[in-house]
């Protein structure tokens, strides 16, 4: 593609974040066959980012920052609760081996040691159960790792594109990156600021094409909201108009019946 | 509270760290910036301390998405407080106030702080002091377009339905406009003063 002064021209304005979806499609189209268009945005973008410089600062009042620094607050103890609320509980070793510390008098090592024979006979027991259940534990790790090398492999592909995705007014907070190679069915879904779900429901992602959405995955949140995800689509990510989140129940649903919580249109 | 030594950067990884001290660091070193702009691009004291409160809560969650070799903190931080004024503005536009609002120009004068960081006050207001020349520099039809763009989120079309002038001639404007500008700023890198 040729030096296009039409184009050159809505350089400027894409900086300034005043182009309609369109426009800034065709540009981004010339910007990934121009470098150096690219490296005229960049320098305009530099420019433009001094601009809120321009207006006169100003403090807000004392009462913006203190209902700040409570939001924050309540937000980090409520992650620590969270955290310690999926805190394995104390083990009977650990219990075990404070008990065996604390005791003081030959009774109490007396009873420590029946407890020890009685507790060595039951775990005896317990090994062959715990040793089928770590065999399905290493079947799901290694799956696990399989779709990790896949995420990490798209993520770092020089010729993946970028769409950023945002919450819709039911979670404003929420918010990612949909990130995909052109032409190929899949891409990888980075989300974050979306609540846990209680039991019974899960998001699920939905391509979608004209008004008829697809299902593209499920996935649950961590206590930070955050999650990254592999998309699947039966064609190129391209084809596709938008993609979204919604919260279903536990299994998934053949159409979107619940909230919609992520939209984002799909335009590399 | 005094100005750190940390970088944004440094300062913006402790936040995805979930540190509320560096966060606040950064809520010093931005949020009268922040205000400005909200209070430029809303004319509104209490929207634009909305805009405040949102942007470095928004910060504060989204730290981790945030990627240096995309551009620095300061301007990913910006970037948020404008798009928030940009979703007020539009939400504005489409429900038209009932009331007019001209309290906000009172505050277009810079509130005094005494418990603000005069190091901190002073690199401020120098940067505000440079690109506000470097705009006040420009010819009024030229500034007028950066801003009607900028600040009140319009787009060419409407810029130069506004303005009567032809499309061509607006984009001409701001392309002059940018260049000066970028002129103007050339070596006022201000994040190392």
């Amino acid at each position: 593609m040729s030096r296009d002064e039409q184009l050159e021209e809505l350089i400027h304005f894409y900086a300034l974040g005043t182009l309609s979806q369109e426009e800034r499609a065709r540009v981004e189209a010339y910007l990934t066959e121009q470098p150096e268009a690219r490296a005229r945005l960049e320098a305009v973008m530099r420019t433009v980012e001094e601009l809120p410089y321009a207006a006169t600062p100003l403090e807000p009042s004392e009462r913006v920052r203190a209902r700040l620094l409570k939001r924050i607050k309540d937000d980090v103890r409520a992650q620590r609760e969270s955290a310690a609320d999926s805190h394995p509980a104390e083990s009977f070793w650990d219990r075990l081996r404070a008990g065996l510390s604390g005791a003081r008098a030959t009774g109490a090592l007396a009873l420590t040691a029946v407890l020890l024979a009685l507790v060595s006979t039951v775990w005896a027991v317990s090994l062959r159960g715990q040793v089928l259940e770590l065999q399905a534990e290493n079947t799901a790790l290694r799956r696990e790792i399989l779709a990790q090398n896949e995420v990490i492999a798209q993520i770092t592909d020089p010729q993946s594109r970028t769409v950023v995705v945002s919450g819709t007014d039911l979670q404003p907070l929420a918010g990612g990156q949909l990130i995909a190679n052109p032409g190929e069915q899949q891409a990888v879904l980075v989300l974050n600021g979306l609540p846990p779900l209680p039991a019974g429901l899960v998001y699920q992602i939905w391509l979608i094409r004209g008004d008829q959405p697809a299902s593209a995955g499920l996935f649950t949140v961590d206590a930070d909201g955050a999650v990254v995800v592999l998309v699947r689509g039966d064609a190129p990510l391209e084809s596709f108009n938008a993609v979204g989140v919604s919260v279903e129940p536990a299994g998934g649903s053949e159409l979107p019946t619940g909230d919609i919580v992520i939209l984002a249109e799909i335009s590399f | 509270m005094a100005i750190s030594d940390e970088t944004d950067e440094q300062l913006i990884q402790k936040v995805a760290g979930a540190d509320p001290q560096a966060l606040e660091q950064l809520f010093d070193r931005y949020a009268p910036t922040v205000m400005g702009l909200g209070v430029n691009m809303l004319g509104d004291r209490q929207a634009a301390e909305d805009i405040v409160q949102e942007t470095f809560w928004r910060v504060w969650r989204k730290s981790g998405t945030y990627r240096p070799q995309r551009g620095s903190c300061s301007s990913w931080l910006l970037r948020i407080a404008r798009n928030l004024a940009i979703d007020r503005l539009r939400k504005n536009r489409s429900q038209p106030q009932t009331m007019a609002d001209d309290a906000g120009q009172a505050f277009l004068e810079k509130q005094p702080d005494p418990g603000a960081d005069v190091q901190l006050e002073v690199w401020t207001g120098l940067r505000h002091e440079r690109v506000q020349q470097a705009l006040a520099a420009l010819p009024p039809e030229q500034r007028q377009v950066i801003e009607l763009s900028y600040f009140n989120d319009l787009t060419r079309q409407e810029i130069a339905a506004q303005t009567g002038v032809p499309l061509g001639t607006v984009h001409t404007r701001a392309r002059l406009a940018l260049n000066k500008l970028r002129q103007a700023l050339k070596g006022a890198d201000l994040e190392n003063e």
